[in-house]
């Protein structure tokens, strides 16, 4: 019963790592592919819990809790390095000028309700 | 008595739904238009999926290591997939939007328009909420370390 729910599991997490796979090739933002490694990030911790499900060992256990501290470390510092990066338009650097043109000539903003 | 003897079918149960939602997950990673909605996707059915695994080997445990380990997996997951996400979140948005876009957007409290240049005075109580998720994070992060310490010195199995 756990043994098939187990074989569920491993098929499962490969597929994932197969469309995530296919996301990190064809993805048009570097956001995109950050986003299918954290796909690869809960497929490999579900990996980890069904191979110690399937050979009774905690030792993989302990693989799943580095892997996840690992993953959050990694996808932090990806996202602050997209966050910084140049990119199509969106980067802090590349905007520095055009804001301050915007501050100085449009002082308040064009839509929106004013915040509390 | 009856419970014991269910419970394998509730941890075949709970790791089969998860393994589902995490073939789901990565399937809306595929199929959905933006990043955006991929991260949501693959955030918030991922995190359920990894919840649900967890669950049903924690089920499926014949000792208390294995529970306390997989309690620990999960509080980890469960802390740090949000932040993280949110993070990502933040740096798609500025990655796939138009900064007139973004500066014109009621909805972003969290110091999207003041980071942009350090000319405009910043809006009040802006910068210190992603300073407090930092801490959090990193306070979360020296909690789980020193929990994934004391696990590998045997004091939980």
């Amino acid at each position: 019963m756990i043994g098939a729910a187990v074989i569920v599991l491993i098929v499962a997490a490969i597929a994932a790592t197969a469309l995530a796979t296919y996301r990190i090739i064809r993805g048009p933002t570097h956001a995109d592919r950050v986003v299918a490694l954290d796909v690869f990030l809960a497929a490999a911790v579900a990996l980890c819990i069904a191979a110690s499900l399937a050979s009774g060992r905690t030792v993989f256990l302990d693989v799943a809790i580095g892997l996840a501290l690992v993953g959050f470390v990694a996808t932090i510092g990806w996202a602050r390095l997209i966050e910084r990066a140049p990119g199509r338009g969106g980067a802090a650097a590349a905007r520095e000028p055009q804001s301050a043109a915007r501050a100085g000539s449009a002082p308040a903003p064009p839509a929106g309700p004013p915040d509390p | 008595m009856i419970f014991a003897a269910a419970l394998p079918f509730i941890a075949s149960l709970l790791l089969a739904a998860g393994a589902l939602l995490l073939a789901f997950a990565a399937w809306g990673v595929v199929i959905l238009p933006d990043a955006l909605s991929r991260q949501h996707a693959a955030t918030k059915a991922g995190t359920l999926a990894l919840a649900l695994v967890c669950g049903g080997a924690m089920a499926a445990a014949t000792d208390a290591g294995w529970v306390w380990r997989l309690l620990l997996v999960l509080v980890f997951l469960l802390a740090t997939l949000p932040i993280a996400s949110h993070l990502l979140a933040r740096a798609a948005l500025r990655e796939e939007t138009d900064p007139a876009e973004i500066d014109a957007a009621p909805l972003l409290g969290d110091g999207i328009p003041a980071a942009s240049s350090a000319t405009a005075p910043a809006p009040a109580g802006a910068r210190p909420g992603s300073r407090v998720l930092r801490r959090l994070g990193i306070a979360l992060a020296v909690l789980l370390i020193t929990l994934t310490g004391a696990a590998n010195l045997g004091l939980f199995s």
